[in-house]
């Protein structure tokens, strides 16, 4: 076993005060990552997977990831528990015009109380923005869940448009809203971190 | 002001108003999840006219939590 696999939280790519973000495993697409998908109550306000999700799907989506420069994603992990909680992504990453699709998913039900949330939404939002140096970042959810767009919201994130009768959820063709957020707007905002820890792959210890 | 503040929280977390103390939290009331979360937020920063910062909001842990946040900035409840 390497020292990466056997210890993976000490190779955190961003650390902020109840998560840090990591790169996502093979032990994390066999374990509570593809249940999570496959949980009605995680996919209901999700566009897609409507499918069967298997451990040797999530492990093929995984792979997937390695090579990938079109999406990035982590896993969400609770500082004090070390428990992975949930998955980030910037996904349709184009790095010629520069944006990017933000979406989370908090897999973990206990974790969906408190500051995890927020914090994983805000520390997206800061990678997207300033590290990666992207213009925007859009949300989407269906208007049926607007709930979901709520963190976005307190962000900054503002209503552009929406995709009419894009998403059929039981029985129906719902509308999805699109929000948007730019640098320039995060860069003055109060709601960005003054300071968020980008962890030195290998040295970083986030505890 | 610290009816309006009890209230919101009660309008909110959908608890009596005599359920609404210091140690409330998410992890002790059911209905205080991310998405509540937001609400109070929101609720707090209209209700006073204040806008929370992302390390304010870091803080934001308790009823008593913000409570002390809100002296900081001179609200006293």
């Amino acid at each position: 076993m390497t020292e990466s696999t056997a210890s993976p939280e000490k190779f955190a790519y961003a650390v902020g005060k109840y998560i840090y973000f990591r790169y996502l495993t093979r032990e994390d697409a066999l374990g509570d990552w593809h249940r999570w998908f496959n949980s009605p109550e995680v996919t209901r306000n999700l566009d897609r997977q409507r499918w069967l999700n298997t451990p040797e799907d999530q492990v093929a989506y995984w792979e997937h990831l390695q090579t990938s420069r079109e999406r990035l994603a982590v896993a969400i992990i609770d500082r004090t528990t070390h428990k992975h909680i949930g998955i980030g992504s910037l996904s349709g990453l184009d790095t010629v015009n520069r944006r990017a699709e933000i979406s989370l998913v908090i897999g973990s039900a206990a974790h969906r109380h408190g500051l995890h949330a927020l914090e994983a939404v805000t520390m997206l939002t800061e990678i997207g923005l300033i590290r990666l140096n992207l213009h925007k970042l859009i949300a989407t959810g269906l208007t049926t869940s607007e709930r979901g767009l709520r963190l976005n919201r307190l962000l900054g994130y503002t209503e552009s448009g929406r995709y009419r009768e894009n998403s059929f959820v039981e029985g129906e063709w719902v509308d999805n809203l699109i929000l948007e957020i730019f640098q320039r707007d995060w860069l003055t905002s109060p709601r960005r971190p003054k300071t968020l820890a980008w962890a030195d792959p290998g040295s970083a210890d986030p505890t | 002001m610290d009816d309006e503040f009890r209230a919101l929280f009660s309008k909110i977390l959908q608890l009596p108003t005599d359920q609404i103390h210091d140690e409330l939290s998410p992890e002790t009331a059911q209905s205080w999840d991310s998405l509540a979360m937001v609400d109070l937020i929101v609720g707090v920063e209209e209700l006073f006219k204040i806008t929370l910062s992302h390390e304010e909001l870091m803080q934001f842990t308790s009823v008593g939590s913000l409570r002390g946040l809100l002296k900081t900035k001179g609200i006293a409840l």
